[in-house]
């Protein structure tokens, strides 16, 4: 599977799972446990683009690409730092 | 929430087919047609930006019409330009940055529809490049589609300023990177609106799990926004595939001129 494939998959999984247990946790609104429920489709469908970004990285280190391992490592730092300086 | 998810099916569409999340739709609606306040909007929005995103992106990664490797290049500026957006915007007048987004808006609107579509011509493609793609678009009469980026390093540090505008405005920075994609560095639209749908939803992810941290995500409200956002980026992604590049240009100029009215109306106080 190729680069593309590989994080299409992921971001396909991610937003279906995601998606999937909002739609669940809405239709049992009545019901106590449908917070919790909404909450965890929030956090999967929330992570999702990063984990595309993580499964890019890991494909172009695996492909030897070096130019476009160190884009993608620089991106996933400055993201971690911008979460770091916004919860400060 | 049945209305909510309507809109939010029609936000998804405009934001899968012109490379925009789908914000600048969702923050008015919950504000003024849902009483909901600003922060409580904005984190919904950006669980609906990220509905919108990944549902389009995984169809346009697939295909190779999101550029993977451009996007998180792009984006790395666009973070930085956010976290420094974020610390200008304590200093400017609001009024002033909406201003300063719809002057950019009515400025790529303009560009859109005045410039023709930019053909690929073979000389403008540098074989053996490691900024030249290929994707595949059914829609056009030669489906395999090769670009060069031009004036990338240009594009990169214009980004910078794409992500500084939309930190400070709270809307997503789709509406700048696309023409700057397009109109700068040659990415053929198709590509350049895909490619702004990946991007966004990295961007999104950032201040969404800012905001459920503080718990400012109103649960229900943020799944039915997603929910909608998602059907919404489903069909507008088939549409896409039925649309030739051109058509798609000529009506994304119409969707910047609106957002810049939107813009406008922000910085009046009226929205």
């Amino acid at each position: 599977m190729s680069l593309d494939s590989k994080t299409a998959t992921v971001l396909k999984a991610g937003t279906l799972v995601g998606i999937a247990i909002m739609a669940a946790g809405i239709l049992l609104s009545s019901f106590d446990i449908s917070e919790d429920i909404m909450y965890a489709g929030v956090v999967i469908l929330v992570c999702t683009p990063m984990a595309g970004v993580f499964v890019s990285t890991a494909c172009l280190y695996k492909e030897g690409d070096k130019k476009w391992t160190g884009v993608a490592i620089v991106l996933i730092a400055v993201i971690l730092l911008g979460l770091l300086i916004t919860s400060l | 929430m049945a209305a909510l998810m309507v809109i939010a099916v029609g936000a998804g569409i405009i934001g899968a087919l012109f490379g925009l999340g789908g914000g600048i739709i969702f923050v008015p609606v919950l504000t003024i047609l849902f009483g909901l306040d600003a922060t409580a909007a904005a984190a919904a929005s950006l669980v609906g930006v990220v509905a919108t995103s990944t549902g389009t992106a995984s169809s346009y990664v697939e295909k190779g019409l999101s550029n993977i490797r451009l996007g998180m290049l792009l984006e790395i500026t666009t973070s930085i330009g956010a976290i420094a957006g974020a610390v200008i915007a304590a200093y400017l007048d609001n009024w002033i940055l909406f201003c300063i987004f719809a002057a950019v808006m009515f400025y790529s609107g303009i560009k859109m529809a005045a410039k023709p579509e930019r053909k690929i011509s073979p000389e403008d493609i540098e074989n053996g490049s490691d900024m030249t793609f290929t994707f595949v678009d059914p829609a056009e009469t030669v489906p395999e589609q090769t670009y060069t980026v031009k004036h990338a390093k240009g594009g990169v540090a214009l980004c910078t300023f794409a992500g500084m505008i939309s930190s400070m405005t709270g809307v997503g920075g789709g509406a700048i990177k696309v023409p700057l994609m397009n109109l700068y560095m040659h990415i053929p639209i198709k590509a350049a609106s895909a490619t702004s749908n990946y991007m966004i939803g990295i961007t999104a992810f950032s201040g969404a799990i800012i905001y459920m941290i503080e718990g400012a995500v109103i649960l229900d409200v943020a799944c039915a926004v997603a929910v909608g956002a998602f059907v919404g980026a489903v069909i507008g992604t088939k549409i896409s595939a039925r649309t030739n590049a051109a058509s798609l240009k000529k009506y994304m100029s119409v969707v910047f001129f609106a957002v810049a009215i939107l813009m406008l109306l922000k910085a009046g106080g009226i929205l």
